[in-house]
């Protein structure tokens, strides 16, 4: 017995298979009529619509046979896949290549066979039209073209099928778009709603507050109007911070940068470096510490900004009436398939009721000591979510700890 | 003659100071009380009893940490049961929000007497302290 060869264009012959998605389907009428059609027209008991998978052929339609499928090594298809044109074995048991061939001994007695190729419109043969009878015999060229003509009707059911599904799938993807869209529309109303809203705030302050100055002018009270001349510049500074912030968020969506392999000594230095300066005269020690042996790949100015950002919070809210305010940074390996960056500090905490909270816009839980403008975990979080990262906060009124934990790249 | 007391309560120090100023403009001479959210005022309120034929007048923010004004006044709510002097005693919601819910959530008590936008003219502060004192908060219960 002579096993067929495989194909030179195995790997793409499989994937055309692959993505009609027919295989292991239920019987369908419409290629069962195709194939009762050849069969009549050649005058045959059997008739299949064969496809040749990497190690069996499977039928979509197999009229006049019970069998489903066999190994594709004994098959007649795996020969007929070879050629463009009709394979046609008129008389099996005096060819030395079946004669001995399990399918032609036994059941299901595969004396006569002939198989037109199904070829996709790129040329891959992913199965065949054959017959098969029982006894010898030898198609006419009427036959042989019919046999032909309704291979192609074959492969343009498979093709309408597969259309279909990616019409399907696309149509679903739109849908998700859209669904994308309203969701995005009704976060951009919140936030337009919540920015008019924090604006309004202290611009009535000023407002109001340069009338009571003209006020103590008049009057002649020097102190009033000094007095209010620093409330004034607070909340102009408090103000300007703010509308940063906004700008800042804004920016966070569009910093998208290409993914990098990290370096996290450079990152830990850099986000130190643009969070310290927040640290002034501060008494907070900024530590860090990096061991990590996986390679990640992500975007570098995200996580710059995201780290910034958390160690900015870690001296922003320190505890001063501790002994040694610190921000700590980590970075580790983190379970098999991760990096965990942590930031940690012995500061004021975040109440548990509060701690829901955390990561919402103009959010501020320590506006006693804070002139922070409300944005940064909003920041973070939305980067997290644009790099597949997860961020967990644990906080109590020992200090806070948030871990970001990025997924780490396959080894190299 | 009785007195008003108008508990003042705002997270902000600014807004507590430019209100102190208006209702001195507005000629207020209520006994004038600040807290810095719904918690201190409720302390405030358990500490402290208001004398017969005195006015309560509380004009409350809404959005403030530790405790808001709606949680505040589901509080008042309860607690203004059980204290017959605080029953004619009448809030006024200053706050920064106009925002149509806020005006719903805060209108539903009766007590809730109206809804002001920071920051209100100086003729509105004298009208609703003006009519704390000459009103009792039953009138509207």
């Amino acid at each position: 017995m002579e096993v067929a060869a495989i194909p030179a264009d195995e790997s793409a012959r499989l994937q055309a298979l692959q993505e009609y998605d027919t295989l292991d389907t239920a019987t369908e009428r419409a290629y069962d009529e195709l194939t009762e059609l050849a069969a009549a027209i050649c005058g045959v008991p059997i008739s299949l619509i064969s496809l040749v998978d990497s190690d069996r052929q499977w039928f979509k339609s197999h009229h006049g046979l019970d069998v489903r499928e066999t190994p594709r090594d004994v098959a007649f298809c795996s020969h007929a896949i070879l050629r463009d044109e009709i394979f046609e074995v008129c008389d099996s048991s005096a060819d030395a290549r079946f004669a001995d061939n399990p399918l032609v001994t036994g059941a299901p007695r595969v004396i006569f066979y002939a198989g037109a190729p199904l070829a996709t419109p790129a040329g891959q043969k992913v199965g065949t039209l054959c017959v098969i009878d029982h006894r010898p015999r030898k198609l006419d060229d009427h036959q042989r073209n019919c046999l032909r003509a309704i291979a192609r009707q074959v492969v343009s059911l498979m093709e309408f099928r597969k259309a279909v599904r990616e019409r399907d799938a696309l149509a679903a993807s739109n849908r998700q778009s859209a669904a994308w869209i309203e969701r995005r529309k009704k976060e951009l109303a919140r936030f337009a709603y919540r920015c008019s809203h924090e604006l309004r705030a202290p611009a009535i302050q000023l407002h109001n507050l340069a009338k009571l100055q003209a006020e103590d002018l008049t009057r002649g009270r020097g102190e009033d109007l000094l007095a209010n001349a620093a409330r004034l510049e607070r909340i102009s500074a408090q103000l300007l911070a703010f509308i940063d912030g906004i700008v800042e968020v804004g920016r966070a969506e569009l910093v998208g940068s290409a993914t990098q392999a990290i370096d996290f000594e450079q990152l830990v230095r850099e986000a130190s470096e643009q969070a310290s300066t927040l640290l002034g005269n501060r008494e907070v020690a900024l530590e860090s510490e990096v061991a990590v042996t996986r390679p990640v790949r992500s975007e570098y100015l995200r996580l710059r900004q995201m780290l910034a950002h958390l160690v900015s919070n870690g001296i922003r809210y320190a505890d001063h009436e501790r002994p040694a305010p610190f921000v700590r940074i980590t970075v580790r390996d983190d379970g098999d398939d991760a990096v965990a960056l942590t930031v940690e500090d012995n500061g004021l905490g975040v109440a548990p009721e509060d701690q829901p909270y955390f990561f919402d816009l103009f959010r501020r839980f320590h506006p006693e000591v804070s002139a922070g403008s409300g944005v940064g975990t909003t920041i973070v979080r939305k980067h997290a979510f644009a790099l597949g990262a997860e961020v967990d906060l644990a906080s109590s009124r020992a200090g806070t700890r948030v871990t970001v934990r990025l997924p780490s790249s396959p080894e190299a | 003659m009785a007195t008003t007391t108008l508990l003042l309560v705002d997270d902000s120090d600014v807004d507590r100071y430019i209100t102190q100023r208006l209702l001195t403009k507005a000629g207020c001479d209520a006994r004038i009380v600040e807290v810095e959210n719904g918690r201190e005022a409720l302390d405030w309120l358990r500490d402290n009893r208001i004398p017969a034929d005195d006015g309560l007048l509380i004009l409350l923010d809404l959005n403030m940490p530790v405790m808001g004004g709606f949680e505040f006044l589901l509080e008042f709510a309860a607690l203004r049961e059980q204290r017959v002097d605080l029953q004619p005693g009448v809030v006024a919601v200053l706050s920064s929000s106009n925002h149509p819910d806020d005006l719903h959530r805060s209108g539903a008590f009766p007590f809730v007497w109206r809804h002001l936008v920071k920051m209100p003219t100086v003729d509105a502060l004298a009208d609703i302290v003006r009519q704390a004192r000459t009103c009792t908060g039953r009138a509207y219960a």
